[in-house]
């Protein structure tokens, strides 16, 4: 019985798209969901009214959240249709199979799927920071340096839960634990035998970290937000560092989170759809900043976590409209580290972080990228 | 009827003894993972009201998709398992051929297809396939089927069935086909008059078990990328943003539906085999 | 000469056990059933009777010799032989009526049709108001009047039968001999009658085959002129049963050998 009403279906279907169904091009992009990609969520809620802020460019809603018409002026440039995609390397798979041809998403993914050939390119900044170190509520610490003091005082080794192993929070404090000189590792004795003082978890998903977390299965974690403040709001755990502070003091900074990625297959084919794009996405960053309250609100709209989470969440996440200096020396400073780790074995490999820089990127479809690179970031 | 009453009261006496274990933790200071029952129970009783917490369509609404995605996907099993079990039972060329295969397949967990059903089939869903990506949209419903999701599903359900067909199939007594053949039957009617009758107690029996595992995997293939609705959907959507009342009631849904449908094949199989048990 | 009903000339059947072993079973056996008689074949188990009667049924094929019913191969009279074996072949997801009607759905008749028959086949053999159990909910007697309605239902003339009252108690057993020579009265049926009771045997038949031990072939056939209907407790019978007993042993006793009946 459901096999023909399938089949009566796709018959009725086949009937119909021969009869004059809309020839609008589309075109497909992703993202994660959560609020680090708020200035797409913000172009997508504004309609008409945005258009000036974009040069005309807006979208008008056909389906909230999943399918728009993008405008320009009066003129329907292309169908907009709107996916949730994985996070990590969800966003460069689903790009590199295309499923999406614009996506926001990691920036470390995007450069590992570049690296093993995937012909994408990062064509404008999304946002910096925005991770964090947080305990649970009775472990004896309110600050880095309270963490680092109890960490030497304990006898067994503290437990700090990590996402995956090519998160930029693990990458981070791994590399401030080093400079700090403390031991760690993935047991709590090293390879060599001895006892290390932080046994860093792999909990394999975001979504593991605060039951991890209440479970007493780690003593702190690390992780982006909006997880964090949704551990916050719940009680589950309390932030004491941000990691754009942990030492080597200032080399974290606008540490790179996420971006705008386009296949290169778009960017020929699709090239002033993906121009419109990220004109909405650098407006919408803007956006952010002007109208921070506004952009809380939106950003709880489309997540549907609660306002609580949004206002602690966004205000710790630096939103970069355009590819200004800091964020070159962000992902300068993330490619030596990576290159440091040799995580880089094919297309990137033996390139200086220059290169990779300029391999990686094509911002030539950013508003004024010249005027823009004087602009500083900030919360 | 005062047995009636005692076998239903010693039958809950396990589900009252978890409730009120659950009670107590979800009453623990600090709590997250364990909603309290009242919460749970408002998402429950409300399934058609839209969550405000999490990014997912009703309750209602994703309980039909599940079921409409296991019902493909449990009919593609059974449409291709039961004429498969059943020739492999009766030729015994086709056993040989089959059974090194399928015996290797069956024990892969369903959900380890799922990175090779993304790059092989896509996340395309059935209306983008029939309208196309522009116009899919309009097609609620069919949007949020997609093939590959429903391939996976099909898979859990798909050795279990062929497995009991083969067997059913394989027990039947040479006997009775022997008396049809004596009166003169050819072999499509011995096949469709004594060898499937036959073996529809054991068909059915697969069928539960299949549904069942269809069920158990719709939680795990609903991680498909481009999902937007669903039971199992709804437990990993609300799991990322710790709101476990959503994921408890999901499970709910997901336990009820399974014994009703469940239910519908038991008693189909109680109809078909009746004979079995006491047979001399 | 007039055609026999049944015929098997110098049969020959080895079986081969999954060991490898070879298992002779036959060893040129011989016998003719007249049309219209009741031949019983008795001997010691394991003397291969079964598989005579399979042969005649087409179910199996000797090594060498051969078979013959009313002068045919016995795979061209497929729907014209009554095959009852020991442990009834109902169809046990059928109710009676569906089982005895069988042959008539193979033949195409159409279902009010099959029906009626199969009730009036049901109330033949006496158990008429009963077409719609299912055969677990009958005796062991029932079953097997179900099984002859069935045959009756085929309208076959030539009836192979496989002991098939050994497992039914006296009363029920000498209730279907008469039904048995009721129907072969009435149809002018043939049949081939496998058996270890010698008093069935001298009951129903009216010639007794007596083969040796396995591997098998015929050592008498003792003709039985003693009219129908047979009082089992008349002297005349019962002298009868001693002297074909008395025989019987004489024939296959030996050191290896169990007595029959």
């Amino acid at each position: 019985m459901i096999t023909t009403a399938i089949v009566t279906t796709i018959a009725a279907g086949l009937a119909a798209s021969g009869s004059g169904a809309s020839r609008t091009p589309t075109i497909k992009l992703g993202h994660v969901g959560h609020d680090h990609h708020l200035a797409l969520f913000v172009a997508l809620s504004q309609g008409a009214g945005f258009k000036t802020q974009t040069d005309g460019v807006w979208f008008r809603q056909l389906k909230k959240r999943q399918v728009y018409d993008l405008m320009n002026d009066q003129v329907v440039m292309a169908r907009l249709l709107v996916s949730k995609v994985g996070g990590g390397s969800g966003m460069p798979a689903a790009l590199a199979r295309n499923e999406i041809e614009v996506g926001l998403g990691g920036v470390a993914a995007t450069v590992a799927a570049i690296d093993k050939g995937a012909a994408l390119k990062i064509i404008a900044p999304c946002n910096c920071d925005g991770d964090m170190l947080m305990v649970r509520p009775e472990f004896p610490a309110r600050t880095w340096d309270e963490f680092l003091e109890a960490v030497r005082k304990r006898r067994e080794p503290v437990r700090i839960g990590y996402k995956a192993p090519r998160a930029v929070a693990y990458l981070i404090l791994m590399r401030a634990l080093a400079a700090s000189g403390i031991s760690y590792g993935p047991k709590a004795v090293n390879a060599g035998g001895k006892p290390v003082q932080v046994v860093l978890m792999n909990l394999q998903k975001g979504s593991n970290m605060v039951p991890s977390l209440q479970g007493k299965v780690v003593n702190g974690i690390v992780m982006n937000q909006p997880t964090v403040a949704i551990a916050e709001v719940k009680g589950v755990g309390r932030v004491i560092a941000d990691l754009r502070d942990l030492p080597p003091k200032g080399k974290w900074r606008d540490h790179p989170c996420c971006c705008v990625v386009a296949t290169e297959k778009a960017l020929k084919e699709k090239r002033a759809a993906v121009e419109a794009i990220v004109k909405a996405v650098v407006a919408g960053g803007e956006f952010i900043h002007r109208h921070r309250d506004k952009a809380i609100q939106i950003a709880s709209s489309w997540t549907k976590a609660s306002r609580q989470v949004e206002a602690r969440s966004v205000p710790t996440v630096t939103y970069v409209p355009v590819p200004n200096q800091d964020w070159q020396k962000g992902m300068l400073t993330w490619f030596e580290m990576m290159n440091d780790l040799n995580q880089f074995t094919n297309v990137l490999k033996g390139m200086t972080p220059q290169q990779m820089y300029r391999r990686v990127s094509d911002y030539s479809l950013v508003p004024n990228p010249r005027k823009a690179m004087g602009v500083s970031s900030g919360k | 009827m005062k047995t009636r009453l005692r076998i239903a009261l010693v039958g809950m006496v396990l589900p009252v003894a978890l409730l009120v274990a659950w009670h107590v933790a979800a009453s623990r200071p600090g709590e997250v993972v364990f909603p309290r029952l009242a919460s749970v129970w408002h998402v429950v009783a409300h399934p058609t009201e839209k969550p405000e917490t999490i990014d997912a369509p009703s309750l209602a609404f994703s309980a039909k998709t599940s079921l409409l995605r296991i019902a493909i996907g449990y009919v593609l099993a059974a449409g291709l398992a039961i004429p498969l079990g059943l020739l492999m039972g009766r030729l015994r060329i086709a056993h040989e051929v089959m059974a090194p295969l399928t015996t290797m397949l069956r024990v892969v967990c369903p959900i380890a297809w799922l990175p090779a059903a993304i790059v092989v089939i896509g996340a395309a869903s059935l209306a983008e396939h029939i309208w196309g990506p522009g116009q899919a949209w309009q097609h609620e419903t069919l949007e949020e089927v997609q093939p590959a999701m429903v391939l996976i599903i099909a898979w859990g359900a798909f050795f279990p069935i062929l497995l009991a067909s083969s067997s059913g199939a394989r027990s039947v007594r040479n006997a009775l086909l022997e008396t049809a053949w004596l009166t003169g039957m050819g072999r499509t009617g011995r096949f469709f008059c004594v060898t499937l009758p036959y073996a529809l107690p054991s068909i059915v029996n697969g069928m539960r078990i299949g549904l069942g595992i269809s069920w158990m995997v719709i939680v795990a293939a609903e991680l498909y990328p481009g999902t937007r609705s669903g039971l199992g959907y709804t437990i990993w959507v609300s799991h990322d943003t710790v709101q476990y009342e959503y994921t408890f009631a999901a499970i709910a849904y997901i336990m009820l539906i399974g014994l009703i449908l469940d239910g519908g094949l038991w008693s189909l199989e109680r109809r078909v085999s009746h004979w079995q048990a006491v047979q001399r | 000469m007039t055609e026999s009903a049944f015929s098997f000339r110098q049969i020959h059947k080895t079986f081969v056990a999954r060991s490898g072993e070879s298992v002779p079973a036959l060893d040129g056996f011989c016998c003719e059933g007249q049309v219209g008689d009741i031949t019983c074949l008795v001997g010691p188990t394991g003397c291969g009777k079964t598989t005579l009667l399979r042969m005649a049924a087409g179910l199996e094929s000797p090594d060498s010799g051969s078979v013959a019913v009313n002068g045919r191969a016995p795979g061209q009279c497929r729907g014209e032989l009554a095959y009852v074996p020991q442990q009834h072949t109902l169809f046990p997801w059928l109710r009676l009526r569906d089982n005895v009607s069988f042959p008539l759905k193979v033949k195409g008749t159409r279902r009010r049709e099959r029906h009626r028959g199969a009730d009036a086949l049901l109330d033949q053999v006496g158990l008429g108001g009963r077409a719609r159990l299912y055969p677990h909910e009958c005796s062991g007697g029932m079953q097997q009047r179900v099984m002859l309605a069935r045959q009756l239902a085929a309208g076959a003339k030539n009836w192979l039968l496989d002991e098939p009252f050994s497992s039914l108690d006296e009363r029920t057993r000498y209730a279907l001999q008469d039904l048995l020579l009721e129907l072969r009265r009435r149809q002018g049926l043939s049949a081939l009658f496998v058996t270890h009771g010698i008093e069935e045997a001298v009951y129903l038949a009216d010639r007794v085959v007596v083969m040796s031990p396995g591997p098998g072939r015929d050592v008498e056939t003792i003709g039985l002129d003693l009219t129908h209907p047979r009082d089992r407790l008349s002297a005349g019978f019962s002298a009868l049963v001693e002297r074909v007993r008395r025989r019987i042993d004489t024939l296959i006793l030996g050191p290896n050998t169990l007595g029959v009946g």
